[in-house]
């Protein structure tokens, strides 16, 4: 906690606030751009989105009250920045809700960044069929490797809510999953 | 410089990402990203990089006026002389000129001001705008550059 009390000082002091500021990108930028870039799916959209992340998160440093960690703090500008992301494109596009998950595998196989395997075609059509919250949260737990405390900062949802949800989803992906690999192994 | 344990979760992560849902990355993207950063924050402090277009210039200057004579016909002895009226103004344009935006501020600030603004009428805006607003906002950019 000193050490982080330590580096936010720096970043927030101008003498040092560039030197500290890069340290900042070297530490996080990966781990956010991940976690973005599952959330608006292709990686010009998530390349956009971290830029915008990355600059609020320096405009909003003199402001930050340290209720949480700086890495929680961070990672929920992220999560915002995504969502307003997804928010306006969806006003552009007027896609209802039914056309959502058909919309989140056609901007994905439109990539030019996504591999496209079969096993992984068929985890993201398993993951686009989930309400996006449930999604959400699967991700920021299995993907991005977050503690369910600093979740529920991100999402502003109950802990135990949380640990409901993700464990429901990962017995729905293990039997969908299963299922396709059995059938699979059916037909051979 | 990122430490070893850091490092090595990055690349783990980034595995992860590219083996289970197959994302892909350019080459160099982190770094290039790095250097687009950096580069658009510098240009932020220098001023370069204006936050406010001409249209924003113009749409929060009417907006702000809209707030004066919202609380001036409303609440009259609130503002009774034309010098706290320009202060105000001044000052909600500092607001809005605050880039503190970690927390939508200025989104709810918007929708605030776009209320107050069905109840003032359309010649009231122009002219409070033209006479004291656009000079001070022309000096602002001028000064800038």
């Amino acid at each position: 906690m000193k050490d982080e009390a330590d580096f936010i000082k720096k970043l927030t002091d101008r003498k040092s606030q560039d030197e500290a500021f890069k340290k900042l990108l070297d530490l996080y930028q990966e781990r956010l751009y991940w976690h973005i870039r599952k959330l608006v799916i292709t990686h010009d959209n998530a390349n956009d989105v971290l830029q915008n992340t990355f600059l609020r998160i320096y405009k909003g440093l003199p402001n930050f009250k340290q209720n949480s960690t700086l890495h929680t703090w961070m990672y929920k500008i992220a999560y915002n920045e995504s969502l307003r992301f997804l928010e306006e494109n969806k006003k552009k596009y007027t896609i209802s809700i039914d056309d959502v998950s058909e919309k989140y595998l056609e901007n994905l196989m439109e990539d030019e960044f996504f591999e496209g395997t079969e096993i992984q075609l068929k985890l993201q059509q398993v993951l686009s069929k989930l309400p996006e919250k449930q999604r959400h949260i699967f991700q920021l737990k299995y993907y991005d490797d977050l503690k369910f405390k600093e979740i529920e900062v991100i999402l502003d949802i109950n802990e135990n809510t949380l640990k409901t949800s993700y464990y429901s989803t990962v017995k729905f992906i293990e039997s969908t999953i299963l299922t396709v690999e059995l059938y699979k192994k059916d037909r051979t | 410089m990122k430490n070893t344990k850091l490092d090595s979760l990055d690349k783990k992560i980034q595995k992860t990402h590219s083996e289970h849902l197959g994302l892909q990355i350019p080459e160099n993207y982190f770094s290039e990203s790095k250097e687009n950063i950096l580069a658009q924050i510098s240009n932020k402090k220098r001023g370069k990089l204006m936050p406010f277009s001409r249209k924003n210039i113009i749409w929060f200057t009417t907006a702000a006026a809209v707030l004066i004579f919202t609380v001036m016909i409303f609440k009259p002895k609130e503002f009774p002389a034309a010098e706290p009226v320009i202060t105000f103004v001044t000052d909600s344009i500092d607001v809005l000129k605050n880039e503190s935006l970690a927390n939508n501020e200025v989104a709810t600030y918007e929708e605030d001001i776009l209320l107050t603004s069905l109840f003032v009428e359309d010649n009231q805006i122009n002219k409070f705008v033209d006479n004291y607003i656009i000079e001070d906002i022309i000096e602002d950019i001028q000064h800038v550059d």
